[in-house]
């Protein structure tokens, strides 16, 4: 899972940062939320609830991301 | 123009824990977090029940917001099932849903096939089903065509009621099935509605209901299954978040409308009776009152006549303005069926007050006499269903119920239910079975619980930790079941089942108040408990089987099988003999008044009348042992103490019981004598105080209390304060006196057939086994009766204990024959078939001959010839040898085409010890009089323990070691942690007392221990040997008994 941070913190978010895994930073403002969805994880070993998103960013990727506690992750990106 | 945003009002798709294994909040919780949320209606809409509906009715009353009945019905469509949601808009919408369920509880696959449903549709609105639901599905599946047919077929049916269910579990794409399924509403013309499903209270509540569909599934929570939830969605969201999901105002709005139009009330103002035989041109007052009145002039002398007189019309009056007559008319229509046919049947509980159900047979106990409360049991306030209980000879109960079901007919007659809820064994099973605990560990835990525990609710988990310390240690998965567990409410439903005797009879089919189904014992019972029956207006007659009245009746057949003498047993002599037996405390086997408590009460207590036996039977009760009445009782009743009233006003009330609290009866009168109330007020008040578990619920009386009582009768503050308190404590069951009265015949019945026909009725005690105590232990007693017992024999034993005659020292003696079926694994059918054959073709003269005759599996064979039934033919061993042999060369009961095959060696007859132990094992008595305490003596002596009886003879406040077999164990809650269990060596018994402190240092051996070594302080002696115990050790022995146990 790759760190992700989102802007604003609060709200439907409009703009992305992560680092790939060549270390480079990359960008992408959010066009639209497609959807979104929780996942409550494994309880009896203790996981967290996952809130997910599904965004299409201005350059038409999509992005899914999760928020699991204060955290935000990006766990896949499709072109 | 503004736009006006329509909110929800209305949670329409609402699981409460009645949907067994498929919710975790009562219907209560789920309308409290309702109305919290700002719903101003909720529909409980559980899968094929309406179990939870008077719940919530009375729920949502009390919350204020409208209640609405529906269920899950699951839908047959040839190989699929999709649950579809019905909601009823109106009574008669609430009987189609019920013959619904009905239907679907009558079929293997418990599912309401596509045609059934067509052709049930009066007054029911009709939702298609969440994520499983018709179009969910068929959509998903591309089967667009399909799924319009089959919604045009459901629109005809349920015309202007269909409503195309939107939701949204917070899953992937789960905002556009909702747009799509509103496309295709839209497409066929149907209105949609927003229906999340609501299958528990809260987020958190999450953990328990993924636990709980697991458990149910039979899976654990570590392997996938479509119908685990995947998130909290099924918490009860709020209507902003719904409208949020959904955005859609019709959906909201249709909600709201479906709400509206299935606003009925389920619950109703009065009773309804079932329909009596009457003759024709009589009402049914008139036949009720022609029957009392024609019994009256048989019952009563010219002197007891204008009272009784008095006293019927006075309840007639009562039972004419209830409009009751026809139940009274029933239940004795119940009774009047079991004396034409030999049945011992007999009402007890507070119909035992009433001079109605004494003239119409329904109870023997005649309440003019005894001055007995009628308002107990029926008052004109009385808006709740009377009380009959009629207890039947056990033996033959389902007689009666069977006969009960073909004269009111099936459709309106079933038992009612008991909600069977979660106690901390069953929870830790399927819980512990979701989490991947292995059935070994569960069941160690569950057994680990011991009595401490194991009666708790589930919630109470963390009081238990020792036991999940003790076996799980630091398992991870402790943690997280004691977590799960302390979540579950505490009275989560698990299933339910049959009641022990409540019956409702109704006048109209009983689908037009709940459903019926079939338990796993084959018996139809409604969807109702008692209390949902009574709140649905129905009225209950508990035929109760009684096994004492199995016993009194058997032991009545015996007299005359023996001696030709038929015993009028609720008409018996009065005799000294019996009193003096009872005085005695000599009560083992005695109904009422066997337990060690009730032993020693009868020794103070020296009962010579009904009225003592009646009071005595009352007093070891946890409401007058709570209000500190049993000590002041007895002393006075001894002269030790003067009588006293705490005012001179309570002499009138409490004269007969010297001045203290005793009966129910006495708080309802101190209530209408003394502070003033109504009988309304004081039963209501009676019932407070007999149930409440919380100070708090019984102090807001008081002023009250107080009050009328300074108004009534002058009292002052100060003497009204006691009174409340006195009455306050009166707390948990105490006895109706009615009750006890009817008790106390059949205690003295019992004591009756003790003193004059023992062999017979100890005969019919050890085949019918009412009472505490085990096989083994009433055999040892038997020898105190001085009634020999003969050994188990296939050629004379028969399928219940027999009295024969036997030799004893050269002179005749009634002996009991222990039957075949006393052994473990033998039926009757089994017994009988050994019994039939005997008789058509004489006596067996050896194994082969049996094995010849009678087709008797291998198991049975090999059982009978360990617990010595075949002794008469051969040796246990060698019996057991050539059961071995015949059953590995030919079938049972066929004659041999070839030559008997290898003889038998010789083999060593078993000692007798060794007899003992094969008796315990397959019997668990034996008729020799070896104790089984007997087979650990030496050791016993190298502990320097003395014998029970060697104790006995020991003097009070004697320091003592000794031993016994626990026979016995009880922890009663109203004990404050003290412990009673019953030490048996031979004959002797004594109670052993375990002091809290021993308890807890010692939890494991109490909890297993069948043999026990004490170091012990004499307290009693005699009958009532009574012991202090100071240390404890366990010893073991070769078999246990399995006793008596409470607490």
């Amino acid at each position: 899972m790759v760190p992700i941070e989102v802007q604003p913190t609060r709200g439907p978010p409009r703009a992305l940062r992560w680092t790939d895994p060549l270390g480079r930073a990359q960008d992408a403002r959010v066009a639209r939320v497609l959807d979104d969805w929780d996942y409550a994880g494994r309880w009896w070993e203790r996981e967290v609830r996952r809130y997910y998103l599904l965004l299409e960013t201005d350059a038409g990727h999509t992005l899914e991301i999760f928020r699991e506690g204060d955290a935000w992750c990006l766990s896949r990106v499709s072109d | 123009m503004p736009v006006t945003r329509q909110r929800l009002t209305a949670a329409l798709c609402t699981h409460s824990s009645f949907s067994f294994g498929a919710g975790t909040a009562g219907p209560t919780t789920l309308v409290r977090r309702a109305a919290e949320l700002g719903y101003g209606a909720i529909a409980l809409t559980d899968t094929i029940n309406v179990t939870g509906g008077a719940e919530l009715f009375a729920a949502a009353r009390e919350h204020g917001i409208q209640a609405l009945i529906g269920a899950t019905l699951p839908v047959r469509l040839g190989d699929h099932v999709y649950p579809l949601v019905a909601i009823a808009a109106s009574r008669n919408g609430y009987r189609t849903l019920n013959e619904l369920i009905t239907h679907a509880h009558a079929r293997e696959e418990r599912d309401v096939p596509w045609p059934v449903l067509l052709s049930h549709t009066a007054d029911l609105i009709v939702l298609t089903g969440g994520r499983d639901g018709l179009p969910a599905r068929l959509l998903a599946a591309r089967r667009v065509n399909a799924l319009e047919a089959r919604m045009r077929e459901l629109r005809g049916a349920f015309e202007g009621r269909l409503f195309v269910q939107l939701f949204h579990d917070r899953l992937p794409w789960d905002a556009r099935r909702a747009r799509v399924l509103r496309r295709f509403a839209q497409s066929l013309s149907l209105p949609v509605v927003a229906a999340p499903q609501v299958r528990f209270a809260k987020p958190d509540d999450y953990r328990l209901y993924d636990a709980l569909v697991c458990a149910r599934l039979g899976i654990s929570v570590q392997e996938p299954h479509p119908e685990r939830p995947r998130n909290s969605a099924g918490a009860m969201p709020s209507p902003d978040e719904v409208a949020a999901r959904l955005p859609f105002p019709e959906a909201l709005q249709n909600a709201n409308f479906v709400a509206e139009s299935a606003a009925f009330e389920l619950l109703p103002e009065r009773l309804v009776t079932p329909a009596a035989r009457i003759p024709a041109g009589l009402t049914a007052d008139q036949q009720l009152e022609r029957r009392c009145f024609e019994a009256l002039l048989t019952r009563y002398d010219v002197e007891t006549l204008p009272p009784a007189r008095r006293k019927l019309e006075e309840e007639l009056a009562t039972v004419r303005a209830l409009g009751l007559a026809e139940f009274f008319l029933v239940a004795a229509e119940v009774t009047d069926y079991c004396r034409a046919h030999g049945i011992l049947a007999a009402g007890r509980g507070s119909a035992a007050a009433s001079i109605c159900c004494y003239l119409l047979g329904i109870t023997a106990v005649d309440p003019v006499k005894y001055d007995l409360l009628f308002e107990r049991f029926l008052h004109t306030g009385k808006a709740t269903m009377p009380d009959v209980d009629i207890d039947i000879s056990s033996a033959r109960r389902d007689e009666v119920i069977a006969w009960v079901e073909s004269r009111f007919g099936a459709a309106t007659e079933a038992m009612v239910c008991n909600k069977i809820t979660y106690r901390l064994p069953l929870a830790i099973q399927d819980l512990g079975r979701a989490l991947g605990l292995p059935m070994d560990q569960r069941t160690k835990l569950s057994r680990s619980l011991g009595r401490d525990f194991r009666g708790m609710s589930p919630r109470r988990a963390r009081e238990a930790a020792v036991a999940f310390d003790e076996v799980l240690g630091d398992a991870p998965a402790k943690e997280v079941l004691i977590e799960l567990l302390s979540a579950m409410e505490s009275a989560h439903p698990r299933h339910i089942a049959p009641h022990s005797g409540g019956v409702v009879l109704s006048r109209e089919p009983l689908t037009h108040y709940a459903p019926l189904e079939r338990s796993s014992g084959g018996i139809k019972i409604v969807q109702l408990d008692k209390d949902d029956a009574e709140a649905l207006g129905l009225i209950k007659l508990d035929l109760l089987g009684l096994r004492m009245l199995a016993a009194l009746e058997r032991a009545r057949e015996e007299v005359f099988r023996l001696e030709g003498v038929w015993l009028d047993l609720a008409d018996l002599p009065d005799d000294t003999r019996v009193w003096d037996l009872i005085s005695a405390g000599a009560t083992l086997g005695l109904f009422q008044v066997e337990s060690p408590s009730q032993i020693h009460t009868s020794r103070v207590m020296r009962a010579r009348t009904m009225r003592d036996l009646a009071h005595q039977i009352a007093l070891i009760r946890p409401g007058p042992i709570q209000s500190g009445t049993v000590h002041p009782y007895l002393r006075r009743r001894q002269g030790l103490e003067p009588i006293t009233y705490w005012h001179p006003s309570l002499e009138a009330v409490l004269g007969k019981t010297y001045g203290v609290l005793l009966f129910q009866e006495d708080v309802l009168r101190i209530g209408v004598h003394f502070a003033g109330m109504t009988w309304t007020e004081a039963d209501r008040f009676r019932k407070k105080v007999s149930s409440f578990r919380d100070v708090a619920d019984i102090e807001p009386d008081r002023q009250a209390f107080v009050e009328g009582a300074e108004r009534h009768v002058g009292a002052t503050r100060e003497e009204a304060e006691r009174v409340f308190e006195a009455v306050k404590s009166y707390q948990g069951f105490g006895f109706a006196e009615s009750h006890a009265w009817a008790f106390a015949i059949h205690a003295y019945a019992s004591g009756w057939l003790r003193v004059h026909y023992p062999a017979e009725y100890l005969a019919a005690i050890m085949t019918e086994e009412p009472g505490m105590w085990s096989p083994s232990t009433k055999r040892h007693e038997a020898r105190a009766w001085d009634v020999p017992f003969v050994p188990l024999d296939v050629n004379r034993s028969g399928v219940h204990y027999r009295v024969e005659w036997a030799r004893r020292d050269g002179k005749p003696v009634k002996a009991v024959r222990p039957p075949l079926c006393a052994v473990t694994g033998v039926s009757a059918d089994a017994a009988r078939s050994v019994m039939l054959e005997r008789l058509r073709h004489g006596p067996f003269v050896s194994v082969d001959d049996l094995y010849a005759r009678v087709a008797l599996d291998r198991d049975v064979l090999e059982v009978l010839a360990r617990a010595g039934a075949l002794d008469a033919l051969a040796t246990r061993r060698a019996a057991l040898y050539r059961v071995g042999v015949l059953t590995g060369s030919a079938p049972a009961g066929e004659q041999p085409l070839l030559a008997a095959p290898t003889p038998t060696p010789g083999l060593e007859p078993l000692g007798v010890e060794g007899r003992l132990v094969w008796d315990m094992h397959t019997t668990r008595f034996s008729t020799l009089e070896l104790h089984p305490l007997d087979l650990v003596r030496d050791q016993l002596r190298e502990w320097g323990a003395s014998s029970l009886a060697q104790v006995g003879r020991q003097a009070r406040g004697a320091r003592v070691r000794t031993a016994g077999l626990v026979v016995s164990r009880q922890r009663p809650p109203t004990a404050k942690g003290f412990a009673f269990y019953i030490l048996e060596d031979g004959p002797v018994r004594a109670q052993l007392i375990i002091s809290p402190d021993l308890w807890s240092a010692h939890r494991t051996l109490v909890r297993d221990a069948a043999l026990i070594v004490a170091d012990a302080t004499i307290v009693d002696t005699g009958y009532q040997l009574t012991l202090k115990a100071e240390t404890l050790a366990m010893l073991e022995g070769p078999f246990a008994v399995r006793g008596y146990e409470f607490g």
